[in-house]
């Protein structure tokens, strides 16, 4: 080590202060540059490569879409490379796709390929038809409005409408909005609405007149007129731009060759189109007030903070402008950045405890001092990593601040012996400083590397899972590994130049007390290693045997652990979903959550909560699954309840899940065939229902009644609550069918009746009605004025309107439609949805009290079962979290597996020997009885984050057992048997390898108990630890004992002395 | 002693895990306990009992009097007069006009049409008339004298053959006086002649006037009934042409001169697709209005709202019409009724086509369909329900008639549905008790 010379580089890098200054400086700057540009979130906003692609056919039934528009696209996305899963809903009017791919492919890459594939089935849509282009809409993981504001205020339901459109369009302006959505508007169209009895009386089709509006109805250029000395353009204006221009378009001539006018067989109104959905609002308990509701969605990766702040100050622009109406007031009813602002709040102030308590034990096991060196490099560690986030593209999120905790007990550690090599050697063996500081990166330089090395290869696997958990959870291990490296810079290159300012100068003191109490105690281990388990080396041999049984024991027992994907962690935010019948009607649905809403406003946990009557919360449908399902309809209701802050209410959130379903029962009980489902986030990246069993097979109606048979014996499995399939429930339909003798004596076509019947049913949009500057101009829509809707919008209420449903024929003839066709009633899904590209319905659930894991794989015998008895061609297949757990769950096994093996490759290479480096793994399933008793003993259920634990379990109960082997093999290269040497170790690393584990784990104990979520994670790690250095320093002797010959001492090398 | 100690502090704690150990085995090897009771659906259900039910035909026709005259002159000419109303103002549409009564043979006089040509001929025929009247009283007079003359020449010839058989004159002069009474014969008998002759005249010209009257009275148009004019296209001064060409009813009314119509009774005709216009029936009592909600409320409340007319299907045509596979099906309104109706208003006819007078019915909403066949959810004893296949009959307009699956008493689940399957244990909420059997129905 000729460059570790005073003279050599070693000067300028050790022991000269500029390098560190200039070190420490940056990483300052870097750190607090960060601090104030990162993007702050909650849980990481990852780009995954997710879309829903929307075909739009006005018109077509559920069965047209799903034959001539869904199936075409499916077939050419099935192909796509990266495709993880595709799923469809073919509605009434529209289709619908969610394709989601390998959360690791890039996300533009996977749109360029979904687009290209769109637009090969669009060859294949029937011609001529009116289905419109497919839109694609990129996803994010969970995809509902960061910032929800409330229009609201008394005034009619044109201005509410013309304000809110105008709020929203000034809203989508802002950066990083992807879109706002309005919900409760009702949006204003020009209504042509057809007197029946008067078309009939005249004998004019309503084709007719639809072609004559589309015909008026239109601007054109017509080319340029090009003069000598000038060029005007020609321009055809047809559009219509007043309703008394619409009202003033002649449809028909009368015998006497009068005009007929479109106002004389139409009521022509710009007026807002029928109530759909209704929306309102209560805060802190007040009454539930009417307003229009704007969702802003923010872009993937968009900075949410920056969003919000930016949509308040726009909104506030709008509210002081001369032109805003002031009837009309904006509230902000829910907010993320509160949401993150807490959660963010609550890991921050988690990591400055962990901090703290670090910083007290340095000062219990350090001179104050070097304590106090020791406690300033882990602040400048921890912004150094923060700065390197931004080069790498993360935000600053709760992921990078766990990781961060985790790092805390290891980085210190790399502190901890600078500081104590330094005092070591300035104190006790009174050296210079500059001796000391290079006898201090001599000595401890590479086993600090190794230690540090082995937990970054134990994590480098945990990069390598995939999907969009392990893109989710990757965050952690770059952000550990990045931690640690910087810490191993800061540590020699930053520490040891500066200590000399702080160090040299400190007066000789005696032993710390602490000191003391190590020497003491390990004197005593070894005393009892020496008599008691190293004594024979049968006892040696019982001793190791039990730890390794105990280990089994503790697997066996944790094979009986119940296991979940992501533990529940608390979330303000809960959404009610409420579905009543399915021909329920919007008064219906409004009495529902009327009732709803006076008891949620009641509850004294409740700030505040937003009502959707016609539609389901956002909050419920926000996942790609729900999103191709109805998520607008009469018969749909939905809160999006917002709790109190967690330090003002009683429970954490998700035990008021129970509260809230039973008191919303008992205030709708009265209310027949309520389906009532509660959706909480909690700390789950992905919203899906946890349990669902996908039930696959040719035909709705068998699915559906395998659908009953699957929910009524999931309704046994405790656990299970607001089971239900995604097909909804059926409606009732009146097929008819053409008598084409009849159609032909007509002179009709097929197309023409139902044309007419469509257009007296609907109220479609023919083109558009033009209105002044840019905004959008309102729709143009034709349908019919039936009597019994009483002038209001709608379809005919009376069967006496659909048994009176004619038709006019070319010749002007009046013909009823019972006269031409025949009709039955059956009952067709509301929605055809398809799985992979086959029928599928899927039963879900939630899981409460037993995890959806259990309660799958307690049905998986019955369903088996059942299966015997259903039709060829009819399957189900295990879905949710299990596959998704099983998926990660392997992924994370194999990552175990990697990282034992890369860890073995280098400490093999390390000692050049084979046998030291099995001892030190061996301490991998001595820390896992630790973890595994842990859970056993204290019931924590097996989850994702608690592999996570256990993984970097691994790299840091490896440390531990390196150190240990490293100092027994330099007791042995000194002179002492091999049973000493290996008590000897043990009781000399007592000091070191306790103090590791009591950073570690008292470091994490702030966010073990902060919220539930991190629970797993963190007592993986406690648990492993705490057992894995009581092990450590009795059952590593004895393996080392037995493992390591007396005659290959000699050639052992210590690693510290090469 | 401290070895001890700590030898007793772990043995406690040895102890204590292995006993958490042991509950915590039992605990995870414990079947889950079935805390999860049977769902319970909410439903609302309807205790069937019999009602009565309607079976209703829906049609639309235009309305027309059931008495409507379209009055017109039968000759082009000049309109002079149109006749007043008893305020004295000029006849127009909407203007009540009366008929003949026992005292009068016409009706009210509406127009009249130039008839100065038609006048003068009267005129002139009557002068005629009184002339040839006169001539005819002249060969009267003719033939009394004649007739006196004969007399002379009679008793001269008399005396004259008396003297003569005496012999007292010549027989020249008893030829002579022969001579003179056969002239003053011959003379009575064309003097006759010419009385015969001036009398046919008389006759030929007071026929010629009598038809030259008839004319003048056929420039005038007299109301045919008590009614309304609902059409006048008359104008005094213009000149009127008689309408050619007409063939139907909406020609005549936008042509004619003058339409009166009895607007106490109405008819509707109707074209009935021929299948739903099976149980049409004369006879059968029909409802008609306007308005559709009115006979929405009507059928709500068993007997007719405002605005809601009743009548009887008057004819209902044995053939079907060839151009509209239609059944011509017609209706007459009742009398003595507030009207509500107007001549050529399109107006909607429910036709009581089957009534029940008591009958198992469900609303339609209980009804759920698979493979295209309706079946039920019932109830049983122990609140579980039955899914249970049905036959329907007769349809109201929102409750169907049951004929087969269901009987009287059961209670049937009438809104939950959607949530059940065989079996399934149900709640009864918000059990609507009769309001739903008074929805409709008994539309006598």
């Amino acid at each position: 080590m000729s460059w570790l010379r005073p003279e050599g580089a070693a000067r300028r890098l050790f022991l000269d202060s500029l390098l560190a200054k200039l070190l420490l400086t940056l990483f300052i700057l870097m750190g607090l540059t960060a601090w104030n540009t990162l993007v702050r979130e909650n849980y990481p906003d990852l780009e995954i490569p997710m879309a829903l692609v929307i075909t739009e056919w006005p018109g077509a039934s559920p069965e047209q879409v799903e034959k001539e528009v869904t199936k075409y696209i499916e077939e050419e996305i099935n192909g796509l490379k990266g495709l993880i899963r595709y799923e469809s809903g073919s509605y009434n009017s529209y289709s619908m796709i969610s394709v989601e791919f390998d959360a690791d492919l890039p996300v533009s890459d996977a749109m360029q390929r979904l687009r290209a594939a769109v637009s090969k089935a669009e060859s294949e849509f029937p011609a001529n038809s009116g289905v419109k282009k497919p839109d694609i809409e990129e996803m994010t993981m969970s995809d509902t409005p960061v910032v929800n504001w409330v229009l609201h205020g008394d005034a009619s339901d044109l201005l509410l409408t013309d304000t809110a459109q105008w709020v929203q369009e000034e809203l989508e302006k802002i950066d990083g909005v992807k879109k706002v959505d309005i919900s409760g508007q009702r949006e204003k169209s020009l209504h042509v609405r057809l007197y029946p009895e008067k078309l009939r009386m005249l004998g004019l089709s309503p084709i007719t007149v639809k072609n004559l509006l589309l015909a008026a109805n239109r601007d054109m250029g017509w080319g340029e007129f090009e003069g000598d000395s000038n060029t005007f353009s020609l321009y055809q204006e047809g559009r219509f731009d007043s309703v008394d221009a619409v009202r003033q378009l002649p449809v028909m001539r009368t015998g006497d060759n009068a005009p007929v006018r479109l106002g004389d067989i139409a009521d022509i109104q710009l007026r807002p189109d029928r109530q759909e959905m209704i929306t309102g609002f209560s805060l802190n308990g007040a009454p539930e007030t009417p307003g229009v509701i704007l969702g802003v969605k923010k872009r993937p990766g968009a900075d949410t903070l920056g969003v919000i702040a930016e949509s308040e100050v726009v909104i506030g622009e709008l509210m002081a402008r001369g032109t805003w109406p002031v009837s009309l007031t904006v509230t902000k009813v829910s907010d993320d950045a509160e949401l993150i602002e807490t959660a963010f709040n609550d890991i921050a102030s988690s990591m400055f405890q962990a901090v703290l308590i670090v910083f007290a034990i340095l000062m219990l096991l350090l001179t104050w001092r070097a304590a106090l060196i020791a406690g300033l490099a882990i602040p400048v560690t921890l912004l150094a990593v923060l700065g390197l986030m931004i080069p790498l593209g993360y935000s600053f999120n709760s992921m990078v601040m766990i990781g961060m905790v985790l790092a805390l007990g290891l980085l210190v550690d790399v502190f901890i012996l600078v500081m104590e090599g330094m005092h070591e050697g300035l104190y006790v063996r009174k050296e210079s400083f500059t001796e000391a500081a290079l006898k201090t990166v001599k000595t401890f330089a590479m086993p600090a590397i190794a230690g540090q090395l082995t937990t970054i290869l134990a994590l480098v696997p945990m990069m390598m899972v995939g999907g969009v958990d392990g893109k989710f959870i990757r965050i952690l291990p770059i952000t550990i590994t990045l931690a640690l490296i910087i810490s191993l810079i800061i540590a020699f290159l930053i520490c040891i130049p500066l200590s000399r300012t702080l160090l040299v100068g400190e007066k000789p003191h005696g032993e710390l007390p602490v000191d003391k109490l190590a020497r003491i105690t390990g004197t005593r281990l070894k005393t009892f290693l020496l008599n008691g388990p190293l004594s024979s080396r049968g006892k040696t041999l019982g001793w190791a045997a039990g730890a390794f049984s105990l280990f089994l024991l503790t697997v066996m027992g944790s094979s009986l652990l119940p296991s979940m994907m992501y533990p529940e962690a608390d979330d303000r935010k809960i959404g009610v979903s409420i579905e009543l019948p399915p021909d329920a009607t919007l008064e219906q649905s409004r009495q529902v959550t009327h009732k709803a809403s006076e008891w949620l406003r009641a509850q004294p946990w409740i700030e505040k909560f937003v009502v959707y009557t016609g539609a389901r919360s956002p909050v419920t449908s926000g996942n790609l699954q729900e999103a191709i399902l109805p998520n607008e309809n009469a018969h749909l209701a939905g809160f999006t309840i917002l709790l109190y802050p967690k330090d003002q209410r009683e429970k954490l959130s998700f035990d008021y899940l129970p509260d809230i379903r039973q008191g919303l029962e008992s205030v709708l009980a009265d209310e027949p065939g309520l389906r009532i489902q509660l959706t909480h986030v909690g700390g789950n990246p992905d919203t899906a229902a946890p349990v669902a069993i996908a039930l696959v097979g040719p035909d709705y109606q068998i699915l559906r009644d395998i659908s009953t048979q699957v929910k009524a014996r999931m309704a046994q499995e405790p656990g299970a609550t607001d089971i239900r399939d995604n097909l909804g429930a059926a409606l009732p339909e009146a097929r008819f069918t053409f008598d084409r003798e009849m159609l032909n004596f007509f002179g009709l076509d097929e197309s023409d009746v139902s044309q007419q019947v469509r257009l007296a049913m609907g109220d479609d949009e023919y083109g558009r009605f033009k209105s002044a500057g840019t905004a959008d101009d309102p729709k143009l829509r034709l349908g019919y004025l039936w009597p019994s809707r009483e002038g209001e919008l709608g379809n005919p209420r009376h069967v006496a309107e659909v048994s009176l449903m004619q038709v006019i024929s070319p010749k002007g003839d009046v013909v009823p439609l019972e006269t031409l066709s025949e009709y039955d009633v059956d009952s067709v899904p509301r929605v055809y949805i398809h799985k992979d590209g086959r029928r599928a319905i899927t039963v879900q659930a939630r899981a409460e009290g037993q995890t959806a894991s259990e309660i799958m794989l307690g049905m998986q015998a019955d369903l088996e079962q059942m299966k015997q008895d259903w039709p060829a061609g009819y399957s189900y297949e295990l879905g949710g979290e299990l596959t998704k757990a099983g998926d990660s769950y392997s992924d994370m096994g194999m990552a175990f597996i990697a990282a034992v093996l890369l860890i073995l490759i280098l400490l093999a290479l390390l000692y050049n020997s084979i046998r030291q480096p099995i001892i030190i793994l061996l301490i991998i399933p001595l820390g896992l009885t630790g973890t595994l008793g842990g859970f056993f003993l204290t019931n924590i259920p097996l989850s994702f984050s608690g592999l996570i634990g256990i993984v970097a379990l691994v790299g840091i109960a490896v440390n531990n057992a390196i150190v240990l082997i490293d100092t027994a093999n330099r007791h042995v290269v000194s002179g002492l048997s091999v049973v000493e040497a290996a008590a000897q170790a043990s009781s000399d690393r007592l000091r070191p390898i306790v103090s590791t584990t009591m950073t570690t784990v008292l470091g994490l104990m702030p966010l073990a108990f902060s919220d539930p979520q991190w629970y797993p994670l963190c007592m993986a790690i406690v648990y492993g630890l705490v057992v894995s250095t009581a092990i450590a320093l009795v059952i590593i002797p004895c393996l080392y004992a037995l493992l390591v010959p007396e005659r290959l001492e000699a050639q052992t090398e210590s690693l510290a002395t090469n | 002693m401290t070895l001890n100690k700590g030898k007793l502090a772990v043995g406690v704690i040895a102890l204590s895990l292995a006993g958490l150990a042991a509950f915590r085995l039992n605990s995870y090897l414990q079947p889950p306990v079935m805390t999860s009771e049977e769902r319970v659906i909410k439903v609302s259900a309807l205790t069937v009992e019999p009602a009565p039910l309607t079976s209703w035909v829906f049609a639309e026709g235009t309305v027309e009097a059931q008495r409507k005259a379209f009055l017109d002159f039968e000759r082009a000419g000049k309109v002079v007069s149109v006749g007043t109303d008893h305020n004295n103002l000029s006849l127009r549409e909407g203007s009540r006009v009366s008929g003949p009564t026992s005292l009068e043979a016409r009706g009210q006089r509406l127009a009249s049409l130039d008839s100065r040509n038609t006048s003068a001929n009267v005129n002139s025929l009557s002068a005629r008339l009184q002339s040839a009247r006169l001539r005819r009283e002249e060969t009267q007079a003719n033939i009394d004298r004649a007739k006196n003359d004969r007399e002379l020449a009679r008793i001269a010839f008399e005396r004259t053959q008396k003297l003569n058989q005496q012999g007292l004159i010549s027989r020249d002069a008893l030829d002579r006086d022969r001579t003179a009474l056969l002239n003053a014969e011959a003379a009575v008998s064309a003097v006759q002649s010419a009385e015969a002759s001036a009398k046919a005249e008389v006759e030929s010209i007071s026929a010629e006037l009598e038809g030259a009257l008839v004319t003048l009275s056929k420039d005038s148009l007299f109301a045919p009934f008590d009614g309304v004019i609902t059409v006048m296209n008359l104008r005094e001064g213009n000149y009127y042409y008689p309408p050619m060409g007409i063939s139907s009813n909406s020609d005549r009314e936008n042509a004619s001169a003058v339409v009166v119509v009895d607007d106490s009774r109405y008819e509707i005709t109707l074209e009935i697709p021929e299948q739903s216009a099976r149980p049409v029936k004369e006879g059968q009592t029909v409802w008609v209005s306007v308005n559709s909600s009115a006979l929405y409320q009507s059928a709500g409340d068993g007997e007719p709202a405002d605005g809601v007319m009743t009548g009887r299907i008057w004819s209902v045509s044995p053939a079907i019409s060839l151009n509209s596979r239609t059944r011509k099906v017609k209706v007459r309104t009742d009398i003595n009724q507030p009207n509500t109706l107007q001549d050529g208003l399109y107006a909607q006819v429910w036709i009581a086509a089957v009534e029940k007078n008591s009958t198992l019915t469900l609303p339609v909403e209980a009804l759920s369909f698979r493979d295209r066949m309706p079946f039920i959810y019932v109830i049983g004893n122990d609140d579980r329900v039955e899914r249970r296949s049905i036959t329907t009959g007769l349809e109201g307009l929102s409750k169907i008639e049951i004929t087969k699956g269901l009987t009287r008493g059961e209670k049937v689940v009438i809104r939950g549905q959607h949530l059940l399957g065989n079996d399934t244990l149900v709640e009864v909420v918000n059990a609507p008790t009769t309001e739903l059997a008074v929805n409709e129905e008994s539309g006598q």
